[in-house]
């Protein structure tokens, strides 16, 4: 099967050429040996079976960074390349053009966003072009499909023009020479939108706009994510979804092993998806009724705000911020996705540039940032007494966040590296590539995720039956009972946690408790673990040992929390102390682990 | 070369311009320079050289973020780049007297 890889730079249309091509059949994989992510889909031209590899976006052949490392090796599996390239940025693209046509594999050329020339007063000689590179170049325009068609009566382009190897300086030489002969720019005035562009980057409007996003961000999510609930799922879960699993209830007896299992407990001889703990009942509905519409709204919404070019944006915004926490703008990424689901969240930090900057980033992530399974539930829980409860509990994770974030930033070593990012112009996205998107990411959810939920659920249920939670609660019960002053059921609904959170939230509805224990429970559970999907991916992307250190910093945080918000609840010294018993707690815990350290460097 | 901030250079055979060298966290927002020199490493010139930072290159501040944070610029018929605040004042440009 012939090879076709799309290379270029960062931000020049390459993924949406990549999507207009190819099918359904896309999957993402690790490059063999590394962290980083292509893309790679199939489709069918003139009878032929193409293979198309979406390269990660490199500026130049002499890698920066890892990303770059990986095109360099591809590029030697590949019988072709589409080379795309901004026509709006010529000269920067050029350098990579240059450097592929010095390699042995045939290139074509796309010049990509060739409507937006026009606009901006670039005139591009198409026939000169050619004529200094030697091969075939295309105008294309992605967001259309336009010239793609073209694109594609070249794939059997076999001729290599293997230009002789140039120095950078000999290069750019070569590259100015050949601006000077395809290109001309009349000069414009600033169009109003390069004003709005720039408006979104100066800190006075800047920051409003991004608050405005941000907010609008919520509201949009939460109205897709309840009319989804409200239309689709609870229709469905509470007609013919009950009406079979009533058949199934009857047909197990209730009280025996097998319909404890897959039922569960009935709630006053009734189902109840949100009680009953079986498989088929909550296990079911939590990740498909309660969950999987707020992620589908999450991504729908992020991939809005993905190919719109303003997440760079955030990321400049906050880069101050983030240098405070040991990270900088770009972490925005993997907190954003937090807050749909912890476990792509805890993927996307792999993308950060040292071990460090991972280490903080999952670690915050986990610790702070709820999913929307949590937050549902933290609404749920606290909500009911009040909006201000729900904002308490927020505020408290953010103050923690900062806090833990300050400490790992001033103990452990090393620095964090500066943010150095393009940023994309602004454009409208193109829906069917939103859409696109969202089905690949839920697809990735539902086969990441829910195996993990119906283990957890299994596993509780197992474990239940055995007495095990039983046996925990009365050994750790009385402590955390004294520590956060909640009773013993809490506790096993916390222990019960690790596996799932949304669950345990949902073991503390029936409870009874007043708003402080519902505050201090609902607060503990966000922060001290991941469920145990997260677990899995942080094991996998820290290694065991920093893994184990995460993890050891999320009991610390959760217990000094649970214990401060127990006894300050009302105060407004609360914070103050759960700020000091944290810098005590992380201190303890980092002179311990240097002092090792130390002994090594003597 | 030049000397303190004040210097001059020859710009092609008969055209002299006389400027000044600043690092490019002091332009003000909205002004523009040109690249002058760097004074980090090879692996942090590559890096800018790859994203079309080059000698010789105009470039406008477009703003500078509160509290030390990135400075993001536009590159001449180029792109915009955001840049932290310690590669910024690595990053050396001529401006005309102000």
């Amino acid at each position: 099967m012939k090879k076709v890889l799309l290379m270029g730079n960062p931000n020049v249309g390459k993924s949406v050429i990549f999507s207009r091509l190819t099918g359904t059949s896309v999957t993402s994989s690790n490059y063999s040996g590394t962290t980083v992510e292509y893309k790679k889909g199939l489709f069918k031209y003139n009878d032929e079976n193409i293979e198309l590899i979406d390269v990660p976006g490199t500026y130049t052949l002499d890698p920066t960074n890892k990303a770059e490392e990986v095109a360099v090796e591809m590029i030697k599996e590949g019988d072709l390349v589409f080379n795309v390239i901004d026509a709006t940025n010529l000269e920067r693209n050029l350098n990579l053009t240059l450097q592929l046509l010095e390699k042995d594999i045939p290139v074509v050329i796309l010049l990509n966003m060739w409507d937006e020339t026009k606009h901006k007063g670039i005139n591009i000689n198409l026939e000169k072009i050619e004529e200094e590179l030697k091969v075939p170049v295309i105008p294309t325009v992605a967001t259309t499909g336009n010239g793609l068609k073209e694109a594609l009566d070249h794939l059997d382009y076999e001729k290599i023009k293997a230009f002789k190897e140039l120095t950078v300086d000999q290069r750019w030489k070569k590259i100015g020479h050949i601006i000077n002969e395809v290109q001309k720019i009349d000069h414009k005035h600033h169009s109003k939108k390069e004003l709005i562009e720039e408006y979104t980057l100066k800190p006075l409007t800047g920051i409003p706009i991004a608050a405005f996003v941000l907010y609008l961000t919520f509201v949009v999510i939460r109205f897709i994510g309840e009319g989804l609930i409200g239309y689709i799922a609870e229709p469905i879960f509470e007609g013919p979804y009950r009406s079979l699993l009533i058949l199934i209830s009857n047909f197990l007896n209730e009280g025996g092993f097998l319909h404890d299992l897959f039922i569960g407990q009935l709630v006053n001889g009734q189902i109840d998806f949100e009680q009953s703990f079986g498989l088929l009942t909550t296990g079911i509905f939590i990740p498909f009724a309660a969950v999987l519409p707020y992620i589908i709204s999450f991504y729908f919404v992020l991939s809005i705000l993905e190919d719109s070019g303003y997440l760079p944006r955030l990321a400049v915004l906050v880069d101050n911020l983030m240098h405070k926490v040991g990270l900088h703008g770009f972490s925005i990424i993997p907190m954003i996705l937090g807050f749909g689901c912890n476990v792509p969240a805890a993927l996307a930090a792999r993308n950060l540039d040292s071990k460090r900057e991972k280490f903080i980033a999952s670690t915050l992530m986990s610790i702070s940032i709820p999913c929307m399974a949590q937050t549902a539930m933290i609404i749920g829980l606290v909500g009911a007494f009040g909006g201000r409860y729900v904002v308490y509990v927020f505020t408290v994770l953010f103050v923690v966040w900062i806090v833990v974030g300050l400490l790992l930033n001033f103990f452990m070593p090393g620095y964090s590296s500066d943010l150095l990012i393009e940023i994309p112009t602004l454009r409208l996205p193109v829906i069917s590539i939103v859409f696109k998107k969202l089905w690949m990411r839920t697809k990735n959810f539902l086969k990441e995720a829910i195996p993990f939920v119906l283990l957890g659920v299994l596993a509780v249920n197992i474990m239940y039956a055995l007495g095990f939670f039983d046996f925990l609660t009365r050994f750790l019960g009385p402590l955390f009972s004294t520590l956060f002053g909640l009773p013993k059921e809490v506790i096993s609904a916390l222990l019960m946690g690790f596996l799932r959170k949304d669950l345990a939230m949902g073991m503390l509805a029936p409870l009874d408790l007043t708003i402080k224990q519902l505050v201090v429970a609902s607060t503990i559970l966000t922060v001290y673990f991941p469920c145990v999907a997260t677990f899995i991916i942080l094991f996998k992307e820290l290694g065991l040992k920093d893994m184990l250190k995460s993890a050891a910093v999320m009991v610390l945080t959760a217990i000094t929390v649970g214990t401060v918000l127990n006894i300050g609840f009302n105060s407004i010294y609360s914070i103050s102390i759960t700020l000091v018993l944290i810098i005590l707690l992380i201190y303890i815990l980092y002179r311990l682990t240097s002092k090792k350290h130390q002994r090594i460097i003597d | 070369m030049y000397n303190e901030n004040e210097y001059q250079y020859i710009l092609g055979d008969d055209l002299i311009m006389t400027g000044k060298i600043v690092s490019l966290s002091f332009l003000k927002e909205g002004e523009s320079g040109v690249v002058f020199n760097f004074k980090g490493g090879e692996k942090f010139r590559k890096k800018l050289d790859s994203l079309g930072i080059r000698k010789n290159k105009r470039i406008k501040k477009v703003s500078d973020m509160v509290l030390r944070g990135p400075i993001t610029i536009q590159i001449e018929n180029s792109s915009r780049i955001a840049i932290g605040r310690g590669m910024a004042e690595k990053i050396m440009v001529r401006i005309n007297n102000r």
